[in-house]
């Protein structure tokens, strides 16, 4: 069973190494995608919506490691 | 335009662009242990382990493929964004913490030094069916080879995009291998980290697209919009090193 516990742990790695990072991202997509399309007159909004949330996300991660380090 | 077997868009070059630059970055990683699998323990155990791994591959993408064809579109779409932009944003954190000195650069001629040593310690060679050359050399082509086939699947599932995929893949593949006859060295010169944050760049663009194309968000300018998705994420990402290099600065000054 080590090699098929390796083999998971090596697969989540290829999508997780950070959390707390994979968590917002998760948390976020799933609220875009349930929310912004039930919000009248977003339209073509939506995706700048979405992709505005992912970078912040992005930043503010990678704002948080350098200051940990 | 018509090239070859697929339409020369700016969405197909763009995936085969990610495929080739993303693929080039594992394959270099698979070639660094597979040389000193070679060097330390033998050219043929490396070599039966690299294709074992190699056959390993194809029969996971025969089966895999033909089980995403039973997936629904949208579902597809959705579960490959998500994927394909978690894989894209843990590369682009990556590289943005290591061009603003946050982390350590990615060193191939470290690593092959460390794996070289390692295999000297292990005892003497066994011959061809040297156990711990073969797994090694199998290991390594096996796991960076499933991201190739990870990144060939993702940025390829759109209709017309999967040959694009390919053949960017196929490209890196004979690139690395002629290289890496021809230096016989691991290939430190390699800008690895500018790789990798030009490749967290598109593919976190593809998965933000396929995210919204999967959840029926419409797109401004459709599939044109991935190249402001791109856009955007690089300058989010020359933001995060501006900001990821001040702590460390205070720090160093205080």
């Amino acid at each position: 069973m080590n090699w098929l516990k390796m083999a998971v742990a090596e697969l989540f790695s290829l999508f997780i190494d950070d959390v707390w990072f994979s968590f917002s991202i998760g948390v976020w997509i799933a609220f875009a995608a349930l929310e912004l399309p039930r919000i009248d007159g977003l339209g073509e909004w939506q995706g700048v919506i979405l992709f505005s949330g992912l970078a912040v996300i992005l930043v503010a991660s990678s704002w948080r490691a350098a200051r940990q380090k | 335009m018509d090239f070859m077997f697929w339409d020369l868009t700016t969405p197909t070059v763009t995936v085969a662009v990610a495929a080739f630059l993303a693929s080039t970055v594992e394959f270099v990683e698979a070639l660094t242990i597979v040389l000193a699998v070679g060097t330390v323990r033998g050219w043929a155990p490396a070599l039966i382990g690299a294709t074992a791994g190699t056959v390993l591959l194809i029969v996971l993408v025969m089966i895999f493929g033909s089980l995403l064809s039973a997936v629904p579109i949208a579902w597809l779409q959705m579960i490959i964004g998500v994927l394909l932009l978690l894989f894209g944003m843990r590369w682009l954190r990556k590289a943005i913490l290591r061009s603003a000195g946050v982390i350590a650069m990615h060193d191939e001629a470290a690593i092959y030094n460390k794996e070289t040593e390692m295999l000297k310690r292990a005892g003497s060679p066994h011959g061809v069916w040297d156990p711990i050359a073969l797994i090694t050399s199998f290991k390594a082509v096996v796991l960076e080879g499933l991201e190739v086939i990870f990144i060939v699947i993702a940025v390829g599932s759109r209709e017309g995009t999967l040959i694009p995929a390919s053949t960017g893949a196929a490209a890196a593949l004979l690139l690395v291998i002629v290289i890496g006859l021809l230096v016989h060295k691991p290939l430190a010169q390699v800008p690895e980290n500018t790789l990798k944050f030009i490749v967290g760049v598109l593919l976190s663009g593809f998965g933000v697209f396929w995210i919204g194309e999967g959840s029926g968000m419409p797109w401004p300018g459709a599939d044109l919009s991935i190249l402001a998705l791109i856009a955007g994420f690089a300058l989010a990402s020359f933001i995060a090193i501006g900001l990821a290099k001040t702590p460390t600065k205070v720090g160093e000054q205080s």
